[in-house]
């Protein structure tokens, strides 16, 4: 070897900052990676109760949204939500602090319709609940064990799936929840879906994730824009509430071309608020906040709201100044 | 007495070449320019990581034409990327040291040594393309991470989870200047004022194909690597501006077309360089 | 008859409008050939395109029985050393070596222990771990030949390699030249300077302006350089000294003093050569750093040859 020993060090010295950062850069992107499989392993055990035929997901911690500083500084704002009081009375359930978290699903029905099932956790009154469906014309049935209840033309149905865990929807639908554990399982065994996870944070207050395999209902967009927004395959959001609102929405395009093109109409959809936001100043925190970027055929847009800005969107709120006002 | 068919194969050759070559060429007086221009981004972010350890720096919100720019570490350091090193460092190493690969053999009366030696003159160029690719790698790319530790982390920005574009900025920028020096060897092996004939090309010919409408755009380097750069920019209007500016207009080919496109101009410049060195006499002034 | 090392036939080459060797067909016989001629007579030219540097603008050259031009493999059996003063100056003279002959097929082992031999052989062994950025104008030249004769070819190319070297540099390369022919190699040298070729072969090709003017005549040529006196430049650590001493030999004709160096004439070079590398080794004039012999008198010479 003719290399000198000073050409060595310099190779040497590279090479280790190559291997530093790379090392460390890895370290990071590792340990930044954990909570999404942390979320993974803190799914709500309630998702075995949604089919696996479910093609959108959600998920709502009620409790943590209730508990947050947002909606705390809401409560100053307007300290109680319409018809809150007649929906305690009436059910028993306060939903300031019954209500731990929602899950819920949207199933295909067959045709080209979608029907939903939503899944409560927290701590009900059932025989309150069960009379006052009997009241407004239900009926009272068992099935697999579970007390199942149908109000009206049986079109919708609520049953106890078990302590403090209440399912709501179509009959059929809710029939098949109380089937699944013993069919196979739901929702939860689904990799497709439940890998979409990985796209939202760790720590989420709420999240929803959904495949489009045929997506419909864009017919009221402009052409070019319903194009773009076909070719979107499946989606993940998830936000995070407390003293605001922050998390970031993910579209995985079918391939990278569409993720580009898809990029570029969002991008000029923004440019477009941001041109019109003289007529709308209340719209100014929302669109400063958002940031969009591109990988592969994944798009990505982010957003952090403060308290204050999210106060500004709400419809006819009531004057905040005056609420803080001693 | 010799053995005649005792000859290193085209490869070993090459490994020679670069073994020799490397030391020459990272102790050039070129070495003091690359370093000036891989130093300048790593002093630029450490003054901005200066600057953000401010107590008075205004985090997140800046003000750009009036209009509010969101702007975070990984932000400025796509920012980075592209400007300081996709459009400037790394075709300015191509030409400056591409079109020297045997021009600087020539100049210092070395060729001769090289050129009697029992392998092909290809080998020669191969093992000096080798050591430019590993004398400009060994700055740029260290000089890149360096930049991404200091700046991403800024405003906000997670090191972890940019990890991934960073590689494919290291990868990028590997295959920038692989490219442009392969095209600048051969831009050295064809014509007498390679130098002026490289800068043209990358400060005259690029930045105007690549937005002008129409096919010239295709021969260009810079095409390709833009319609691989991993970054989104910045959302707001004045940087919209600039990323208008810099990018031109977004790139309508898939990653494998620009990833091919790349490879192509690689392959065939450098074929076309090792063939015109081959065929060309290099004539030592007295 | 031995089938030649060297054949020219009908060669030409241009630079551009400039001519350099103008149909050239000359064939040179196995052994040490000497190429003489005056600056810019086109014998390095003639060297370059026997070493597959050029290509023939007209004609074609075969070394060694084989075309040179664009065959590689054919460099294997020939060893070349410029006229020019190029080195990778922070290598050292080993680690050049080293890697000059790794270039040419040998393994590492194989290469330090060629290098070393060279080195010793043109007497660099002391200086082979120093750069060669730090040598003397004499120690370049002699690695360069180190570095033609370190793989041992068949074929020795050697463009001026006397020029710029002091008393004992030039005896210890003549020497190693003689070597190589009694070993049954071919040498081909050039030099402006007829006593240089004299000391190491009889067989002589004379060029000017890019022709062959004659083969192997060296009586005439000898007679008419003694009647031309031969200048020689000499640089020394004490020149008035070497001069006062030189004025005291029959054979110098003329002496000055210039830029810190002695110009003498003198009408028997041989004798003055011999008797100047006997003052060099000795103590009595100081170091003797460089001898050179500018070719105004060989132009003479030639000029005759031409007219006549």
């Amino acid at each position: 070897m003719s290399m000198n020993q000073r050409t060595r060090y310099v190779l040497v010295g590279g090479a280790g900052v190559m291997a530093v950062g790379l090392a460390g850069g890895l370290a990071a992107w590792v340990s930044s990676s954990l909570p999404s499989l942390a979320l993974a392993q803190e799914r709500p055990d309630e998702l075995r109760y949604v089919p696996p035929e479910a093609t959108i997901l959600s998920f709502a911690n009620v409790r943590e949204v209730m508990d947050s500083d947002l909606r705390r500084r809401l409560r100053e704002i307007q300290p109680e939500l319409d018809g809150q009081r007649e929906f305690q009375e009436r059910t028993g359930i306060d939903i300031e602090r019954d209500i731990d978290y929602v899950v819920g699903g949207l199933v295909p029905d067959g045709s080209d319709d979608t029907t939903g099932i939503a899944i409560l956790a927290g701590r009900f009154d059932t025989e309150r609940l069960e009379a006052l469906a009997l009241q407004h014309g239900g009926a009272a049935s068992d099935y697999q064990g579970r007390r199942l209840i149908t109000i009206g033309d049986e079109s919708a149905a609520m049953a106890f799936l078990e302590s403090g865990v209440i399912a709501i929807g179509s009959e059929a639908l809710v029939k098949r929840t109380i089937d699944l554990p013993s069919s196979g399982g739901g929702v939860d065994a689904d990799d497709s879906l439940m890998g979409l996870l990985r796209h939202v944070d760790s720590g989420s207050t709420a999240w929803t994730v959904g495949r489009l395999d045929n997506p419909g209902g864009g017919e009221w967009l402009p052409d070019q824009v319903e194009s773009q927004v076909s070719q979107v395959a499946a989606f993940a959001i998830g936000a995070r509430v407390n003293g605001g609102v922050s998390g970031r929405l993910t579209a995985e395009a079918r391939d990278e071309e569409t993720g580009r093109n898809l990029r570029d109409l969002l991008q000029g959809l923004l440019a477009l608020a941001r041109l019109q936001m003289g007529s709308r100043p209340e719209l100014r925190g929302l669109l400063d906040s958002l940031r969009l970027t591109s990988a592969g055929a994944n798009v990505t847009l982010a957003f952090d709201l403060p308290a204050d800005a999210v106060l500004e969107l709400l419809p006819d709120r009531p004057d905040a100044n005056a609420a803080n006002a001693p | 007495m010799v053995d005649a068919n005792a000859r290193p194969a085209f490869g070993r050759a090459a490994l020679r070449v670069f073994d020799l070559g490397l030391g020459q060429m990272l102790w050039s007086r070129r070495t003091v320019f690359m370093a000036l221009i891989a130093g300048g981004p790593v002093l630029i972010a450490a003054l901005l990581r200066a600057l953000a350890s401010l107590p008075t720096f205004d985090a997140g919100a800046g003000q750009i034409g009036g209009r509010a720019v969101s702007l975070d570490g990984p932000d400025i350091f796509g920012l980075m990327i592209w400007t300081f090193y996709l459009r400037f460092t790394v075709p300015v190493l191509g030409v400056f040291y591409g079109t020297a690969l045997i021009a600087d053999e020539v100049e210092d009366r070395t060729i001769t040594y090289l050129f009697t030696r029992p392998v092909a003159r290809g080998a020669v160029l191969a093992g000096k393309y080798l050591a430019y690719l590993a004398c400009t790698a060994v700055v740029v790319l260290p000089s890149v991470t360096i930049v991404y530790f200091l700046v991403v982390p800024l405003l906000g920005g997670s090191i972890g989870r940019n990890f991934p574009a960073l590689l494919v900025d290291l990868g990028l920028i590997g295959a920038g200047l692989a490219v442009y020096g392969a095209v600048f060897a051969l831009v050295g092996a064809w014509f007498r004022r390679s130098l002026l004939t490289g800068l043209v090309f990358v400060f005259g010919w690029e930045p105007l194909v690549v937005v002008l409408p129409g096919y010239m755009k295709y021969l260009s380097v810079a095409y390709y690597l833009q319609g691989l750069a991993p970054h989104a920019m910045p959302q707001g209007d004045a940087l919209s501006v600039i990323q208008a500016l810099l990018t031109s207009v977004q790139t309508p080919l898939a990653t494998w077309v620009n990833l091919a496109a790349l490879a192509l101009i690689w392959t065939v410049a450098l074929a076309a360089a090792m063939r015109a060195v081959e065929r060309r006499e290099f004539v030592l002034g007295q | 008859m031995s089938p030649p090392v060297i054949a020219a036939h009908g060669v030409s080459k241009w630079y551009g409008q400039v001519i350099g060797l103008n149909n050239v067909t000359v064939s040179i016989p196995p052994g040490i050939s000497g190429l003489l001629g005056p600056n810019g007579a086109g014998k390095s030219t003639l060297l370059k395109l026997v070493s597959g540097q050029l290509k023939p603008s007209q004609g074609h050259v075969q070394v060694l029985g084989e075309p040179i031009w664009g065959n590689p493999k054919a460099y294997r059996r020939i060893g070349y050393c410029p006229d020019h003063d190029g080195f990778y100056e922070r290598m050292t003279g080993r680690d050049w070596l080293t890697a000059l002959l790794g270039l040419g097929g040998f393994d590492d082992d194989r290469a330090a222990r060629a290098a070393a031999r060279a080195l010793d052989t043109v007497g660099l062994t002391d200086a082979a771990d120093r750069k060669i950025g730090g040598y003397s104008k004499g120690m370049r030249q002699r690695i360069k030949l180190a570095q033609a004769i370190a793989h041992d070819p068949e074929l020795l190319v050697l463009d001026e390699p006397l020029a710029g070297l002091d008393p004992l540099g030039r005896r210890r390369v003549i020497d190693v030249i003689r070597a190589w022919g009694r070993e049954g190699r071919s040498v081909v040298v050039s030099s402006h300077v007829l006593h240089e070729i004299e000391l190491m072969t009889s067989n002589i090709l004379l060029l000017n302006n890019g022709r062959i003017l004659a083969e192997g005549n060296v009586h005439q040529i000898r007679d008419l350089i003694d009647e031309h006196p031969h200048t020689v430049r000499i640089t020394a650590d004490d020149p008035r000294r070497l001069a006062r001493r030189l004025l005291g030999y029959s054979h110098v004709i003329a002496m000055q003093l210039q830029d810190g160096a002695v110009i003498a004439q003198t009408n028997r070079p041989d004798v003055f050569y011999t008797e100047l590398t006997a003052l060099a080794a000795g103590d009595e004039v100081g170091a003797v750093r460089e001898v050179t012999s500018p070719d105004d008198n060989l132009h003479a010479v030639f000029s005759y040859l031409v007219n006549q």
